[in-house]
């Protein structure tokens, strides 16, 4: 442990190259224990590649990053012990049925089989999959991938909890209970780390939002300072939109949709 | 026509794109060496061409079509039953990625028929045909394009129905599993039905007589066969020889009557798998209970529960797996085989040695053979699960331990059941005996999966669960056909070594030895092992399309 302990995530000079495309480009963050963290950015500005080398999916090229003090590479077990993780792929085992994969995620966080059973349990009964609990991944919808994705990042209480992008292709219904279930998990201090591109969400969730584009950071704050920042009163779109850049085309009408070409 | 040439394109373009990495380029030169090896094929049709060049020479009608009636089962055999064994078959173009185009069915059916022509499976087998049709028809004189004409519309029988074979296998066994425990059985009791006759015959007291007996095929199989396209072809291609044009008439409408015949299956099959969704993975089939139920045992619960949790998983899936089914039975049929032909009396001393030794280690050794593709391609069914072991506090060491523990649970209760159904057609084999063919199937076992887990990391290849078998990349076979003959090197070192100095007391012992340098070389090369799946987990990811 060093003095980024009291942080629960942190990174220093973070780069993750692929070839000569940089996804990560010296990445410094810092998110304070306990907080609601919102990660913006447009595709392929580096959200999911950062999350990815905080799980521990991805090897950095160079820089360090840390969990709650641990460092993601040299002390990688003990900072996975403390996570959880949605990621936005599911990353499922569709052959086991609902109920054997949290039973498998229990046991590689090496808990109990009486707390995986109870635990699950719950789970699986507060997500509403309980009569699909035996039923094989493969055969479940995208909304229930997603709910157990959820279920099986929690089963073990992690401290940090990582979501890319939870709330993208599930209905309302889910939506709101996951929004309920963070809501639990930030009141009793777990630090949770979120990426979204519905940006209503995170200005309704998030007490602290960093926006990163080409792999930076280029802002960071609460919404209110960031909106101080921007001059006031806008939306947290509009914002991004300004900082990030409107799309050269926003304006543009396609060429044939006026004329009579087929 | 632009629709197939941009299929063509694609193909050609992902298979360029293949050549761009060094996994790329390494499987490539495996797949030249696997390519010799398939021109052993070649080789093959070249003595059956031989052998019908002589037919000619003798211009016996009989001995013609015996000598093309050979050949062309041969080819049959390449072309049509190689590719369902091995997997492939008409894996290499999935139609339903083609469902978001303007295409019809009908369209589909014949993109996939026509790219099938040129999938790597058939390749293997056209310079047979071609051998053959040379030595065969083209050399002799006089010449016939009408004999080449039967061959061709032969050769493309066995590529429409190869194909629609596979499609036919695809839909039963992506749909329900019954279906697929039932048609797995169903393939394995058609086995059995037609060597048992010839082998049961052959335990009978005058071996020598029914050696002759099991090379005598029985009447009802050639009653069979004379209705099934090689024979046909066979029987016209010595009409044509022999000047009788009406009855090759005749057989050239059964030819193609065969293949119109597989067209419409395969029409049929490809329209099944795309209505359900088999192809596509979305299947509207409701899955079963989980009817395997916790395969939690004492065992694995004293593990270290991340590698128990990896090694419960890896037995559910293997389980579950198509190959895992087929291996539990396979084993016993071809345990029995060897068993029934090895021999009646213990002690039968063969060039020195106990036959019934030297076969029942065989058959151990084909015991870490019919696993030997999961362990040399370990994260084939992970699909974007594996990502789940590297968000986990587990050492990577354990992953990989969980993993082999997995297979080593399957490779032991196939040696179980192989001394089981050995023991049942031929008494319980010596201790000694026992103990030396366990010990030679975990030396293979351990040797494949020390190799396995580096060709593995470094040749992953995703595969579905259901496949029948798990291929391998080309590297990873060839580094499990060189483990296996090691196993077989080193199984005979172990039998041969103690025979030479008249000590068969000493083979446990020796067994015991070999086998303890294996756990030492396998313990040694976990790190290793770990730390390069550890440095390669990005080129794993991307394999395994989950990056």
């Amino acid at each position: 442990m060093d003095e980024t302990s009291s942080a629960a995530v942190q990174t220093k000079s973070l780069l993750k190259k692929f070839g000569d495309v940089v996804a990560v480009d010296g990445l410094d963050l810092r998110v304070e224990a306990g907080s609601f963290f919102g990660f913006l950015g447009p595709n392929g500005a580096g959200k999911s590649t950062t999350i990815k080398i905080l799980t521990g999916i991805l090897q950095p090229t160079s820089g360090r990053a840390s969990i709650l003090g641990h460092d993601v590479v040299d002390d990688a077990v003990a900072a996975k012990q403390l996570t959880g993780v949605v990621s936005e792929e599911g990353a499922l085992f569709e052959r086991l049925s609902g109920t054997e994969y949290l039973e498998f995620i229990g046991r590689m966080y090496g808990m109990e089989r009486p707390t995986i059973r109870k635990r699950s349990d719950e789970l699986l009964d507060l997500m509403g999959l309980a009569d699909d609990s035996a039923k094989l991944i493969v055969d479940y919808s995208h909304g229930m991938r997603k709910k157990l994705s959820f279920a099986a990042s929690l089963i073990h209480n992690p401290k940090v909890l990582f979501l890319d992008e939870p709330f993208e292709g599930i209905d309302a219904v889910t939506s709101r209970l996951i929004k309920s279930i963070l809501d639990q998990l930030r009141q009793v201090g777990v630090t949770i780390f979120l990426t979204s591109h519905i940006l209503e969400i995170v200005e309704k969730l998030c007490s602290d939002i960093a926006i990163i584009n080409h792999g930076r950071v280029v802002a960071r704050g609460t919404l209110d300072e960031l909106r101080t920042r921007a001059g006031g009163g806008e939306s947290l779109e509009d914002l991004f939109l300004d900082l990030i850049g409107r799309g050269a085309g926003e304006d543009h009408r396609l060429s044939w949709l006026d004329g009579d070409v087929p | 026509m632009r629709v197939l040439s941009t299929v063509f394109w694609l193909r050609r373009r992902l298979a360029l794109r293949g050549l761009t990495s060094i996994a790329g380029a390494a499987n490539l030169a495996a797949g030249i060496a696997l390519a010799l090896a398939a021109a052993g094929a070649v080789a093959l049709a070249g003595g059956l061409g031989l052998v019908l060049h002589l037919a000619f020479a003798s211009k016996d009608p009989d001995a013609i079509q015996v000598a093309w009636t050979s050949a062309l089962y041969t080819i049959a055999f390449f072309a049509v039953v190689v590719p369902i064994i091995t997997g492939a078959g008409s894996s290499a173009f999935d139609p339903s990625r083609l469902l978001v185009f303007p295409v019809s069915r009908g369209g589909l059916h014949h993109l996939a028929l026509v790219t099938e022509f040129l999938s790597a499976p058939h390749l293997i087998w056209y310079p047979a045909l071609i051998v053959s049709a040379v030595i065969g028809i083209v050399i002799p004189r006089p010449q016939s394009l009408t004999q080449l004409a039967v061959i061709g519309v032969f050769a493309i029988s066995l590529v429409v129905w190869g194909h629609s074979i596979s499609l036919v296998v695809r839909r039963w066994l992506r749909n329900r599993r019954l279906r697929e425990l039932a048609a797995v059985i169903g393939l394995m009791g058609v086995v059995i039905l037609s060597v048992a006759p010839a082998a049961v015959d052959i335990t009978a007291d005058n071996a020598d007589e029914r050696i002759g007996e099991l090379l005598t095929v029985p009447p009802w199989i050639e009653q069979i066969s004379r209705v099934l396209p090689p024979s046909i072809a066979s029987r016209a291609l010595t009409a044509l020889r022999v000047g009788d044009r009406t009855a090759a008439v005749e057989l050239v409408g059964w030819l193609i009557g065969w293949l119109a015949a597989g067209w419409i299956i395969g029409r049929f099959a490809l329209d099944g798998l795309l209505r359900s969704g088999a192809t596509t993975g979305t299947t509207t089939t409701a899955a079963p209970e989980s009817r395997l139920g916790t395969i939690r045992t004492r065992l694995i619960d004293r593990l270290n529960p991340p590698v128990g949790a990896v090694t419960a998983k890896e037995l559910r899936y293997l389980l579950q797996s198509g190959t895992g089914r087929v291996s539990l039975l396979v084993m016993p049929v071809m345990t029995a085989l060897p068993a029934l032909l090895a021999g009646r009396k213990s002690g039968m001393i063969v060039l020195g040695l106990d036959l019934q030794l030297v076969v029942f280690i065989g058959v151990m050794i084909y015991a870490a053979a019919l696993t030997g593709h999961l362990q040399v391609n370990a994260f084939a069914w992970e699909k974007s699960g594996i990502t789940t072991y590297f968000t986990s506090p587990v050492r990577p060491e354990e992953i990989l331990l969980g993993k082999n523990l997995g297979i080593w649970t399957l490779n032991l209760v196939l040696g179980v059941e192989g001394i089981i159904v050995w023991s049942l057609v031929r008494g319980l084999p010596h201790v000694a005996t026992v103990v030396t063919s366990l010990l030679v199937l975990g030396s293979t076992t351990l040797l494949l999966s020390l190799l396995g887990n580096f060709t593995s990391v470094a040749f992953p290849e995703s595969r579905p669960v259901s496949a029948l078998t798990s291929s391998a990349s080309p590297t990873g076979t060839l580094v499990m056909i060189g483990c296996l003959l090691v196993g077989i090197t080193l199984g005979g070192a172990v039998v041969f070594g103690t025979a030479l100095a008249d000590t068969p007391a000493l083979q446990p012992v020796l067994a015991i030895g070999l086998f303890a340098a294996v756990v030492v070389a396998y313990r040694w090369s976990l790190s290793p092992a770990a730390r390069v799946l550890c440095e390669r987990r990005d080129e794993v990811f991307h394999d395994l399309g989950t990056g």
